[in-house]
């Protein structure tokens, strides 16, 4: 029996998994992607932002850089730009699939966004769009913000 | 044991020494007789009315042998008067409270003449129920005995004595109901009790660890009880009670997790009600067991989990905590042993202070200083109201421990940690048995059902208990 417990405590201890504190998280919950002067630029509602070549070192850095850990796994709004649609499926690597993902036309400001979005963003999960290659709904800016066609 | 005639030198040799033995000689019609007892245990009055006095007045053979007989067939007028073939009967016969007189030559008789001074019965203190009667036991067997007969009128209760414990000597009692208990149960209640040889069963861990065979577990194998109602009502069930002398408590046995999550309250209001707060003390159970862990394991491991609003309140709670999560919670969780174990031992009035300080001024003071964060507070907080919720104290005492397992397991390896830790659970509960009933027996097969059954319908015994009437009405 002893022998069974030592064995069940140094394979808990052997797990690959490691924990982070919940207190040094940064969670995100919008991330607006775009492309200035050529680079990817990635800014999130946490207030972080960062660029890079691509969306994987752009978010390399930002995690980076970040004074926490960025928590990506609570990303719900993906805000993107007609330049930047095309990384689509890159983002698929980086949150999760539920994640609903919009294309925005004006400058997106994601810590003022998070509430409208909430209210009135439509229901367009990642991995439809880019199963069923549905249509991403456009937020622009006329005054307010407000979804094309609706 | 004590072997040798049965004669003054042998008897005073046995007490040699004991400030509160007493012997005296007497004279009857010229024969030389002499009278033992325990000071404190029998009653001087009653020894002179009732002993004495007859044995003075009423006796009037001339040798000791006829002087014996007389006293024997009634002469001297007491309901208990047992004749002692051998030393050690009259030794625990006079710490039994009887008082022996010896005729040299041709025997001891002893004479019941117990003290009065005993508790009185009173209102039980843990397990109080708001409807239910008032009277619990008390620490004499006899009186207890007399509880239920009380209670349970029946003659077929058999009250099956016996002495355990070399040198304390204990009085244990086993009652069950003939024609209704299983026999296998009795018998290896009895076997159990036969098989102890230590030197003191004086203790409530003593009797439970040898009575139920002392495996390596926490969980209670047996079911402890003050009241008597309840005690009586196991034995209607089928089950084996077991009363010792000294102890203000009535076993009950077997005993399973079913029944140690049953409430005297159950019986006390209506069948809806009672299964209503039955479902609720199994949620206690549950959430009392793993919320500290699960806390642990969200806050560490699976933060994506947690709802974005929660878990943002948990980030800005946690934010100015030096500690990490997981030191957080298991301090937590032993400054709340240590506020109960600070309780028991304080006097009623100042423990319920030191715990309304503690866990009030010291918890809200820790948060406001940023040593523990509110989350985390909250979780040890509800898990220890939890455990507050179990009917049985020796449940909830080993669930706390299995509790910071849990809590340690959750900090190394998370959800897989705890689930793992739930399986070692379940493993040992169902490896346990009481009386050679499995612990988790009421779950087997999908029969579990934690509602009370409406009285009209509750029309058999528990099954398990293999009860030789197995119909309680019809």
């Amino acid at each position: 029996m002893k022998k069974w417990i030592r064995l069940g405590a140094l394979l808990l201890l052997l797990l690959p998994q490691r924990g982070t504190e919940v207190g040094e998280l940064l969670p995100v919950e919008v991330l607006l992607v775009e492309k200035e002067a050529g680079q990817y630029a990635i800014t999130t509602d946490t207030g972080n932002s960062a660029r890079g070549d691509s969306l994987k070192a752009a978010m390399d850095t930002l995690r980076n850089t970040a004074p926490g850990v960025i928590f990506l796994d609570t990303a719900d709004y993906v805000l993107l730009t007609e330049e930047t649609l095309s990384c689509m499926d890159a983002l698929q690597g980086f949150v999760r699939p539920g994640t609903k993902v919009y294309t925005v036309e004006g400058e997106a400001d994601p810590e003022k966004l998070g509430a409208f979005l909430r209210a009135h963003g439509p229901d367009t999960p990642l991995y439809r769009i880019i199963k069923e290659a549905k249509m991403v709904p456009k937020l622009r800016l006329e005054g307010d913000w407000h979804f094309e066609g609706r | 044991m004590y072997s040798g005639e049965v004669n003054h030198e042998n008897i005073t040799k046995i007490f040699e020494g004991a400030g509160d033995f007493i012997q005296r000689p007497l004279r009857c019609n010229g024969v030389r007789l002499y009278a033992y007892a325990i000071d404190g245990l029998t009653s001087g009055g009653d020894t002179s009315e009732y002993v004495l006095r007859p044995i003075t007045d009423n006796l009037t053979g001339q040798t000791a042998r006829t002087l014996y007989d007389e006293a024997l067939l009634g002469n001297v007028y007491n309901s208990v008067a047992d004749p002692c073939k051998d030393l050690d009967t009259v030794a625990r016969k006079l710490v039994n409270g009887f008082c022996v007189i010896l005729f040299p030559g041709a025997g001891a008789i002893a004479f019941e003449v117990k003290t009065g001074e005993k508790r009185s019965i009173s209102a039980p203190e843990v397990e109080n129920t708001v409807k239910g009667p008032k009277d619990a036991f008390v620490e004499t067997v006899r009186s207890n005995t007399s509880l239920i007969r009380r209670h349970l009128r029946t003659p077929e209760l058999r009250l099956w004595e016996t002495q355990v414990g070399r040198r304390s000597l204990t009085n244990v009692t086993v009652a069950y109901i003939e024609g209704l208990t299983d026999k296998t149960l009795v018998q290896r209640m009895r076997r159990r009790l036969e098989e102890i040889d230590v030197d003191g069963f004086l203790a409530p861990s003593a009797v439970e660890e040898y009575v139920t065979g002392s495996r390596k577990t926490a969980f209670p194998l047996i079911q402890y009880t003050e009241r008597a109602d309840k005690f009586c009502a196991g034995l209607l069930e089928g089950r084996v009670g077991l009363l010792v002398d000294g102890l203000p408590l009535g076993y009950l046995a077997p005993a399973d997790l079913g029944y140690l999550m049953e409430s005297p309250e159950d019986w006390s209001r209506d069948y809806l009600s009672a299964s209503f707060l039955r479902i609720l003390r199994y949620g206690a159970l549950i959430l009392g067991l793993i919320l500290p862990g699960l806390y642990i394991a969200l806050a560490v491991f699976h933060q994506e989990m947690i709802p974005l609003p929660l878990l943002r309140s948990i980030i800005e709670s946690k934010k100015d905590v030096p500690f990490s999560t997981a030191a957080e919670v298991v301090s937590l969780l032993l400054a709340f042993e240590l506020l109960q174990e600070s309780g028991i031992h304080l006097p009623q009035a100042v423990g319920q202070s030191v715990s309304t300080i503690g866990g009030i001024v010291v918890g809200t003071a820790a948060v406001d200083a940023g040593l523990v964060s509110p989350a985390a507070l909250i979780a040890v907080s509800i898990a220890g109201v939890c455990g507050f919720v179990l009917p049985n104290r020796d449940l909830a005492e080993a669930l706390r421990l299995w509790r910071l397992g849990f809590a340690l397991i959750a900090a190394v390896a998370g959800l897989f940690g705890l689930t793992a830790g739930l399986i070692v659970l379940v493993g040992h509960l169902a490896g346990l048995q009481c009386l050679e009933v499995p612990y988790l027996a009421p779950f087997h097969m999908g029969q579990a059902s934690v509602l009370r059954d409406r009285m009209v319908t509750d029309k058999f015994r528990d099954s398990l208990l293999h009860p030789e009437d197995g119909r309680k009405q019809l």
